[in-house]
């Protein structure tokens, strides 16, 4: 019983000490987006694969809106993403 | 002294985590075809592996070992990893945003790099002090990026051949890996 | 119905292994027999399943932002477990395996199908899909480790089929051998899908126009 408590008490802490350290660098690092690149972010598939040439989903966010990507360059998205982005970007 | 160059350049050299361990395949695989982004992916991957096994080394030794939990190995180190390798993304996104933008999606993709996990298990597998544990990273570090260069520099000479439609891309790189591993079998029993 | 579908995906057309090109690591490491590659097979079917089956129940707790972290203890954990089992009741074939169950943990295809389905999925669907990908990823080690005993050494799951006249390669005993042959035998996939595809579109289309 004590090493269960102990295991469990260990992973505990553990996390609560990384989840801090984590929670101060959201704040500390935080960056201001845009409301349309939260919501282009939002439909894409996030797994960050980089098939579309840009280091992660919320790059290609911002390279939409800057004009600098096509919206129909996720390829793990296809047909379904870009038609979504496309409505996005025309509200 | 000797023991550390020899754990060094074992790491580097003669059991090299790519050719040796099959270790870190899925990103070398992806990102070795430029070779601007496999240096960038080296420094990114070394800098975890040091750390990470300096964070895990002193977890092991001064609480898992202490507290007689040694089944919450897996689940703690790779908390730490994924910690680690969140932390750094979190910084490198706001202070050096040309950096991020280079490094990309390599960064947050180390934490599932078996080099990592692998590197530190092995270091308490090999119960390395702590200054082994240090050069055991940094020589798998060099070790993982020379072969990210080596298998760049073949693969952009590749993209300008000819190569049959079935065997483009991951075929080929696996083959030409197998052949890299060969060579560097060569080495192998040069240190004793 | 979906949830056979989920579970045929993985088998064949998004076979993490051959098609999706994940979990590589120990696709290479393990199949220098058979039964090695089996083993991992199974191994990563039950962390998949019993992971699977976690996430899917709590997907709608964990908070999205920490959902990564979420999975790769919850990954970890049932890792140390079919680690302990191996270390256990099959010392022989866990010694032999190594850093390779762990390494189980950081296999992209466990992470990759909590992220892309059991995270979203209910529960039939998210194990139907898991058990695919597991049995996808088992079938393709245990074809990768007998060719490669095959070739090395002579027989296939510790049965000797050649006898001691065949010299043995001993390149597929080594990581030469298993990175060309899985190399080879993608690029026979590759083949063999781009020839179904030209097939069926010739049938669809009446024979002369290209693809």
């Amino acid at each position: 019983m004590n090493r269960i408590l102990a295991a469990a008490l260990v992973m505990a802490i553990l996390s609560f000490i990384f989840a801090l350290i984590l929670a101060w660098a959201s704040k500390k690092f935080k960056i201001i987006e845009s409301s349309k690149l939260i919501e282009i972010v939002k439909v894409l598939p996030k797994q960050n694969c980089g098939k579309c040439g840009f280091p992660n989903c919320g790059a290609f966010a911002k390279a939409i809106i800057e004009g600098k990507a096509k919206y129909k360059d996720c390829v793990v998205g296809g047909e379904e993403v870009a038609k979504k982005i496309k409505e996005i970007l025309e509200k | 002294m000797l023991d550390i160059f020899a754990i060094f350049f074992a790491a580097v050299v003669t059991e090299n985590f790519v050719f040796y361990r099959f270790l870190g395949l899925c990103p070398f695989l992806a990102m070795s075809n430029k070779t601007r982004t496999a240096v960038g992916m080296g420094i990114a991957v070394t800098f975890v592996l040091v750390i990470s096994n300096a964070i895990t080394w002193l977890l092991q030794h001064f609480v898992l070992d202490k507290l007689g939990l040694p089944f919450l190995q897996y689940a703690s180190f790779i908390l730490v990893i994924a910690s680690l390798v969140q932390f750094i993304e979190m910084y490198m996104h706001k202070y050096q945003a040309a950096l991020y933008k280079a490094f990309g999606i390599y960064l947050p993709l180390i934490t599932t790099n078996c080099v990592v996990l692998g590197l530190v298990l092995l270091t308490i597998l090999k119960s390395y002090n702590f200054l082994e544990a240090l050069i055991f990273a940094i020589g798998t570090g060099i070790g993982y990026t020379l072969a990210l260069i080596i298998m760049s520099g073949i693969r952009e000479r590749l993209d300008l051949a000819d190569v049959p439609e079935a065997l483009k891309g991951i075929p080929l790189a696996l083959i030409i890996t197998g052949l890299l591993a060969l060579a560097f079998g060569g080495f192998v029993g040069m240190i004793k | 119905m979906s949830a056979l579908k989920d579970l045929l995906n993985g088998i064949w057309k998004q076979n993490p292994t051959f098609r999706i090109i994940l979990g590589m690591c120990p696709a290479l490491a393990v199949t220098n027999a058979a039964i090695n590659g089996l083993t991992m097979g199974l191994a990563t079917l039950f962390v998949l399943l019993a992971s699977g089956l976690f996430v899917s129940l709590i997907r709608n707790l964990i908070p999205s932002k920490i959902r990564i972290p979420c999975y790769i203890v919850i990954i970890a954990t049932f890792v140390t477990i079919a680690d302990y089992f191996l270390a256990a009741y099959y010392p022989a074939i866990h010694e032999v395996l190594g850093i390779y169950v762990p390494l189980i943990v950081v296999n992209c295809i466990i992470l990759g199908r909590m992220e892309a389905f059991a995270g979203k999925n209910p529960i039939k669907n998210s194990l139907a899909d898991a058990f695919g990908m597991g049995f996808g990823f088992t079938w393709a080690l245990v074809l990768l480790g007998a060719i490669r005993e095959f070739l090395g050494f002579g027989a296939i799951f510790g049965f000797k089929i050649l006898g001691s006249w065949y010299p043995q390669m001993v390149v597929m005993k080594l990581p030469t051998g298993a990175f060309i042959t899985l190399g080879l035998l993608i690029a026979l996939m590759n083949i063999v899908r781009k020839q179904r595809a030209e097939a069926a579109c010739h049938a669809h289309e009446g024979g002369d126009k290209p693809c």
